[in-house]
């Protein structure tokens, strides 16, 4: 069939929007964003969410931490631990699972912190796939205009 | 998630001992992380996009993998190396460690996660141990060649 490819992609696209669109209409019912959960706090008032910000502060005498759960929110929150803080620095990047108390604070059932400059590296270190990647593809495929696919090079053949 | 070069790696290391395509193999396995196109979108300021989410979800990637394959002579054959490389991803980000939740394996019928805490997103190991396997396929491959090659002259 001449269009088999058209039509499929086409069905392909077209599924892939789909579950985008419905993931994106449904996340909040199932698995809330901070963005979301900050917006509507009302609705998750004493309930177990997950968060993840930036530590503004940290109070080893009090055992909590003062974070910015995102970027577009300028108030933070006040998140009461039992895990040691006492490595914990301003700036590290905090994941909370806990028990959303009121709008300024949050207990924490599980925390998972992550130091800046360890969080930072997980980007810079992911730099060198880009050249990596498109080096052993184009290596080994060349685009052809006219047929619109790629093709094996030659010497890859 | 783990970098993107331990995933390159990962996929590479796989594709060379599996004798699969290895340049799609590759592009395979960063096909996941194609979610990270978000990040561009709160830097432009606009928060709270979840459109790409299912990207990074099994069914999402394997249906780029698909859309991908579609442009090379051999469907089958590049569906089959770029969604190996799909695989690698997830079965990579299956380990790691979060507060809660984890892959939704069964998107969309479930939005149930699942996830074995074993590895930390930022440790550095992981890619250590990625680079010196890679190191020694290569070295085996390398030595393998010159083997074969010097047994035909």
């Amino acid at each position: 069939m001449k269009h088999q490819r058209l039509i499929l992609g086409s069905i392909l696209i077209l599924l892939l929007f789909s579950l985008m669109l419905y993931y994106s209409l449904d996340y909040s019912n199932h698995e809330p964003s901070t963005y979301y959960i900050l917006s509507h706090y009302e609705e998750f008032i004493t309930t177990n969410v997950i968060m993840d910000g930036v530590v503004q502060n940290v109070d080893t005498t009090n055992n909590t931490l003062l974070v910015q759960f995102d970027v577009s929110f300028e108030d933070s929150i006040l998140v009461s631990t039992t895990e040691p803080l006492q490595t914990v620095q301003q700036g590290d990047i905090v994941e909370v699972y806990g028990n959303f108390t009121s709008r300024n604070h949050m207990t924490a059932e599980k925390l998972l912190i992550y130091e800046q400059w360890k969080y930072d590296m997980i980007f810079i270190r992911s730099l060198p796939a880009i050249p990596f990647a498109l080096y052993l593809f184009f290596r080994s495929y060349r685009f052809n205009l006219g047929t619109r696919r790629f093709e094996r090079r030659q010497k890859h053949a | 998630m783990p970098d993107w070069f331990t995933h390159s790696l990962i996929g590479w290391i796989t594709g060379k001992t599996t004798k699969q395509d290895v340049a799609l193999l590759v592009i395979g396995a960063l096909i996941p992380d194609l979610v990270k196109i978000t990040l561009l979108f709160t830097w432009l300021g606009i928060h709270d996009i979840q459109f790409f989410d299912p990207l990074h979800l099994p069914i999402g990637a394997f249906l780029v993998a698909g859309i991908i394959a579609l442009f090379f002579q051999d469907i089958k054959k590049a569906f089959l190396s770029l969604g190996i490389g799909v695989t690698t991803h997830f079965i990579l980000d299956f380990f790691l460690v979060h507060t809660h939740g984890g892959i939704k394996l069964l998107f969309p019928f479930s939005w149930d996660g699942w996830q074995v805490y074993l590895l930390r997103s930022d440790d550095y190991r992981m890619t250590i141990v990625a680079i010196l396997a890679a190191f020694l396929v290569y070295a085996v491959y390398w030595y393998y060649e010159k083997r074969k090659k010097s047994h035909l002259q």
